[in-house]
């Protein structure tokens, strides 16, 4: 197996990149999500809305902190992974030069002004929003600098990326406010409300981000053979499979968990946390396979 | 009316996906050959050894490891976006297996890592 020879022999250097890839990637879609959320529910109860601010913006320095480790990590992987080479000037400045290092400083840009989120917005005229969403373009445009979205059809790939983590972002910021609002006394009308709308709003989104991800790995890989046979497509394989779970859940929790709960079922709300805290532990784990993808496979080369 | 944009829409829809499955793109510079090719046999100390990509690449790692560690090189490149990557060795490589290890950055960012091997026979 393609996938299993790709894993074998990798060194701690790979593995430390593959990490800290998924732990950014984590914390930039928490960062992102975090805006979208309060975006698409304005009217949130108070401490809900302080929560998923306060999540956005701790996420939002975790991802800038690891977007900085990873300067050095790569710059250390390109001197033949050793910790000399990670903090050699010349490497350093060959991988600021290039693309990386233009992802780099949209990425902390962006990152700096999702922490406005934490303004009033009902003080500020809506400043606090405006900033945080240039913050999340910003967040997205790093995105689209380094990978094989920068061939032609730059744009067409681009978008269909940025749409992929927009979608992506709003599922993965919604997760921990929603498990939240789950924990509500039952039958409190703002967290059924919230829940409700989110079901409606999640079917459009996950849609879109299912979508845009299947039509950028057809653009990408060009066929069905690569799928199965090079390691980036089984790798790929396994990230749809666990999406596939996510689905599941995610469909459970709106047609069967959210009317439980609306019913006045006293256990939906147990159950319901239940499930989304299975979810975020599977986005988790759908992190972790996009990084080993990105970090040590491509899909040019298998 | 309504079923008819349907349908043509859905039709469109298949018909830009079927599209999108016949049209592989360029994906980014990958590795298409070695100086001496991977898993060959040379006679003697070979006059160059290097690698050739399919667009610009920067090499930030060359070695060359034999029979006796690693392999002292002249006329090594910088690290400047390159196709082509050749080195000579700085004396003559005794027989034995060697194998060279390369790493780089890609135009698109991504960092590229190889190795081939060949033998130098008397």
């Amino acid at each position: 197996m393609a996938w299993l020879s790709a894993l074998t022999g990798l060194d701690a250097w790979t593995v430390a990149m593959m990490l800290v890839a998924a732990g950014f990637y984590a914390g930039a879609l928490l960062a992102a999500g975090a805006v979208l959320f309060r975006l698409a529910f304005p009217d949130l109860p108070d401490p809900d809305r302080r929560a998923a601010s306060r999540m956005g913006a701790v996420a939002a320095w975790v991802a800038i902190v690891l977007a900085l480790v990873q300067w050095p990590l790569q710059a250390g992987y390109l001197g033949g992974g050793n910790s000399s080479a990670a903090f050699d000037p010349m490497l350093l400045g060959i991988v600021f030069e290039g693309a990386q290092g233009t992802r780099l400083l949209l990425a902390v840009t962006g990152l700096l002004l999702v922490q406005a989120i934490l303004l009033d917005a009902r003080r500020l005229w809506g400043l606090g929003y405006g900033l945080s969403l240039a913050g999340v373009l910003l967040v997205m445009l790093a995105f689209v600098q380094v990978g094989h979205t920068v061939n032609e059809p730059r744009w067409l790939l681009g978008g269909l990326l940025v749409v992929h983590l927009l979608a992506a972002a709003f599922w993965v910021g919604s997760l921990w406010p929603l498990y939240r609002l789950a924990g509500h006394p039952p039958g409190g009308s703002d967290a059924i409300r919230t829940l409700e709308r989110f079901g409606r709003v999640a079917v459009f989104g996950v849609g879109l981000l299912v979508l845009a991800g299947i039509v950028l790995a057809a653009l990408l890989l060009g066929g069905v053979t690569p799928l199965l046979t090079t390691s980036y497509g089984q790798f790929l394989i396994g990230k749809l499979l666990i999406v596939a779970l996510l689905l599941l859940l995610a469909a459970s929790n709106k047609w069967r968990l959210v009317p439980a709960l609306e019913r006045g079922d006293p256990r939906a709300p147990e159950r319901l946390r239940r499930s989304i805290a299975l979810e975020i532990g599977l986005v988790g784990l759908v992190l972790l396979v996009t990084a080993v993808l990105t970090t040590i496979s491509s899909p040019a080369n298998g | 009316m309504m079923t008819i944009v349907t349908r043509n829409t859905l039709r469109s829809a298949l018909a830009a996906l079927l599209l999108v499955f016949s049209a592989p793109l360029l994906a980014h510079e990958g590795e298409m050959g070695s100086v001496p090719e991977d898993g060959s046999t040379v006679q003697g100390t070979p006059e160059e050894i290097g690698i050739h990509f399919d667009g610009a690449m920067r090499i930030t790692q060359f070695d060359v490891i034999g029979p006796r560690g690693r392999v002292s090189l002249a006329d090594q490149p910088g690290n400047d976006p390159t196709e082509e990557y050749h080195v000579r060795p700085a004396g003559d490589l005794e027989p034995g297996r060697y194998e060279v290890r390369w790493r780089g950055l890609a135009r698109d960012g991504h960092m590229m890592s190889g190795t081939f091997r060949f033998t130098v026979e008397n």
